[in-house]
């Protein structure tokens, strides 16, 4: 039966409130929809302190920092919305758009001042697309002769006639991981351009970045960058918060005020949560899952539906990460198959007799035209060592005496989950 | 001088039982035997059938007071005012008397007031074991020896084992199953000496900067450090190492684009065709 509303009425599929690829959004544009995104308290907070500084005018100069998945394109255009309600702008670059360009057109020597180019062009683009400025205005850049890029930007922000605009530049790692290019020019352009807008108090720039590149800056030059940014460092959610967060999405779709955490059951929030590793992508990416998969036949999803959902797609990453940890740990091939077995169950508490009922209808080629008797067996042998290992604990659960009972504990399928990356 | 290996008890194969009983003598440091002997029973049940009693049934007195013994000749506690080793056992059976006053080692003192997993108190457990125990450190010197010279298998009988010992390592007698716990203990140690030392090394040399850096350590650095300082660590075993930490979700390894690598001026690590840059320090394991 399918999932139901507060009213009763069946929720239709296309109604998942979650996002197949993960990301909320990708691309800092002003196009009218802003999805509705889960506010966490260091979202409310980083979003406060934009208001104030908008209304008391003081300078802007944010460095969100942040893994992939992490919302730092998210909490982007939160800020430039707050812009945009002020009767503001803001003129997204995305670096990934440009690098490739720029790759492609010119030589590595000149790859910084090609990037300079680009990013002036993509600003002004942008700007003429708002309608904000004309093809006429392209004058600024004839006007001065040896072109001093800050006074550039500056006279070409001063004709929109905005008293709040936001550069927000977005994924600053792009342009390192493509373009030959010294760290140490990159800041001192933005610590230049920084210092050039704090002349109009409502005028910010804002950079997202991945942690390797903070590391990198910290152990640079440390007093010079800290002084004049502003580092927000942007960490996974807690449990708490990740329930927060599927509620606020689940009963956006299913309006219920009370048990909000519907279709979804208790302990499936626990799994997500850790599966996830509280990234928001994963979180998205694992809830679209559940909630798609279960859809059809499921009145609500238990974590034995979850953890079956989560077998059926994540086989293929299971067996390369059970390869890994056997050949890590010295396992035998009987236990390698035993892990796969169990995973493939989905199942909690799987007693040996348990996993045997399953041995010809698995895909795992160990099991292959094995005599029950010799399955059973060998189950038994890889049981014993399994048992014996420490540094599984935290992967598998022994429950009782014999006839043990086996699980495969959360962290497990974080583990597994994670191995996508990897292969 | 002729040593010998005790018969003694202890609940190895079971790592929460051996940390409760770590816990009945830490809460009566001090106090006589007797004391922690009373505090733990009850709080132990057997794991097997014994004697037409089920699995379940509360240990006996007898078994909580072998298990202590057996914790007396790993040199974890002082039984009036001395560790087993120091006085000159010649006893083949590990007694102690319930009226000698126990005193534990600092270590295990601070073991038991953290509240580690069972597995990470399992392996701090044989830490202090291989460091604070002459039978322990003994017992591994030979086996290694063992193992070298005379091709000893990683998973011998134990049969074998004693026979070995008396034979080639001094030993004038070796009991079971003593030894088989003992072998227990070095098997563990080979595992957390690998990984778990390579970890110790980077928070003691990388703790600080990662501390300063959301936990970010160039791979490459920790590699040219290690590879300076230990002869016979090769970058296999660095490799190999860094995968388990990572398995055991104590570090993660971050892959990292070359072009990106050149530009801030690190090395890349390649895995197994993986080219990593860096390893992020997971907080629990920086916290140890």
């Amino acid at each position: 039966m399918p999932y139901q509303d507060v009213k009763k009425n069946r929720i239709e599929p296309a109604r998942n409130p979650y996002n197949a690829s993960g990301s909320a959004m990708s691309i800092v544009v002003n196009d009218g929809k802003v999805p509705a995104i889960v506010r966490t308290q260091f979202i409310n907070e980083l979003l406060d302190e934009v208001k104030r500084s908008l209304r008391i005018g003081t300078p802007i100069k944010l460095f969100l920092v942040g893994e992939y998945g992490y919302g730092k394109t998210t909490l982007l255009n939160c800020i430039a919305e707050e812009f945009r309600n002020k009767q503001g702008i803001c003129i997204p670059v995305k670096f990934q758009e440009i690098v490739t360009p720029v790759a492609a057109s010119t030589n590595p020597d000149k790859h910084f001042e090609s990037v300079i180019g680009a990013i002036l062009t993509k600003m002004y683009n942008a700007l003429v697309k708002e309608g904000l400025l004309t093809k006429q205005d392209a004058v600024i850049f004839e006007e001065i002769e040896y072109i001093d890029i800050y006074d550039g930007i500056f006279k070409m922000l001063e004709r929109t006639h905005k008293h709040n605009i936001l550069i927000a530049f977005d994924e600053l790692e792009a342009l390192f991981g493509t373009l030959q290019l010294k760290i140490g020019y990159i800041l001192s352009f933005l610590h230049s351009l920084s210092e050039k807008l704090a002349a109009k108090p409502g005028w910010g720039l804002c950079v997202s970045v991945t942690e390797e590149y903070y590391s990198q800056i910290m152990s640079e030059a440390r007093q010079l960058q800290e002084a004049r940014f502003n580092f927000k460092i942007i960490n996974q959610l807690l449990f708490s918060e990740v329930k927060e967060y599927i509620e606020a999405k689940n009963s956006s779709v299913t309006l219920k005020t009370t048990d909000k955490i519907y279709p979804f059951e208790d302990e499936v929030i626990e799994f997500i949560a850790t599966v996830s590793g509280g990234i928001p992508r994963y979180v998205e990416t694992i809830c679209q899952l559940l909630w798609a998969e279960a859809e059809p036949s499921y009145e609500s999803v238990s974590i034995e539906t979850a953890r079956k959902i989560f077998s059926n797609s994540y086989r293929v990453y299971a067996s390369a990460y059970f390869s890994e940890l056997s050949s890590n740990f010295q396992l035998s091939d009987e236990s390698k198959a035993f892990l796969n077995l169990l995973f493939f169950s989905g199942g909690r508490r799987q007693s040996i007799q348990e996993l045997l009922v399953l041995k010809d209808s698995c895909p795992i080629s160990y099991f292959d035209r094995l005599s029950d008797e010799k399955a059973k067996y060998r189950l038994k042998t890889a049981s014993k060592e399994l048992r014996s290992k420490s540094e599984l604990e935290h992967i598998l659960e022994v429950f009782g005496k014999s006839p043990y009972r086996y699980t495969l504990t959360n962290s497990a399928f974080k583990d597994i989950f994670s191995f996508r990356e990897r292969i | 001088m002729s040593k010998i290996i005790p018969v003694f008890y202890l609940p190895k194969e079971y790592p929460e039982d051996m940390r409760i009983l770590v816990q009945g003598l830490v809460a009566n440091n001090g106090q006589p035997l007797k004391a922690a002997l009373s505090w733990l029973e009850g709080k132990l049940v057997t794991h097997k059938p014994h004697k037409r009693k089920p699995a379940g049934t509360p240990m006996s007195a007898t078994t909580i007071k072998n298990y202590l013994a057996g914790f007396y000749v790993l040199d974890i506690y002082k039984a009036d005012g001395q560790l087993y080793s120091e006085t000159k056992p010649e006893k083949t059976r590990a007694s102690i008397s319930v009226q000698s006053k126990i005193e534990v080692i600092n270590p295990l003192d601070n073991l038991a007031k953290k509240s580690y997993s069972v597995e990470s108190f399992n392996e701090k457990l044989t830490q202090i074991c291989s460091q604070h125990s002459q039978i322990v450190q003994d017992y591994s010197k030979n086996r290694f020896l063992l193992y070298e010279k005379y091709q000893l298998s990683e998973t011998p009988e134990i049969s074998k084992v004693q026979e070995l010992l008396i034979q080639h390592c001094g030993y004038s007698y070796v009991g079971n199953p003593g030894v088989g716990y003992l072998d227990m203990f070095y098997r563990d140690k080979i595992q957390v000496d690998n990984y778990l030392n390579l970890l110790e090394f980077i928070v003691k040399n990388y703790g600080e900067v990662a501390q300063k850096s959301l936990g970010l350590v160039p791979v490459a650095q920790i590699r040219d450090k290690i590879m300076t300082q230990g002869s016979d660590y090769t970058e296999e075993h660095f490799k190999k190492h860094l995968i388990q930490l990572q398995l055991t979700h104590r570090i993660e390894l971050r892959t990292t684009k070359s072009q990106f690598a050149n530009n801030i001026g690190i090395d890349l690590v390649d895995i197994r065709g993986v080219k990593y840059g860096y390893i992020k320090i997971i907080e629990p394991a920086s916290a140890r």
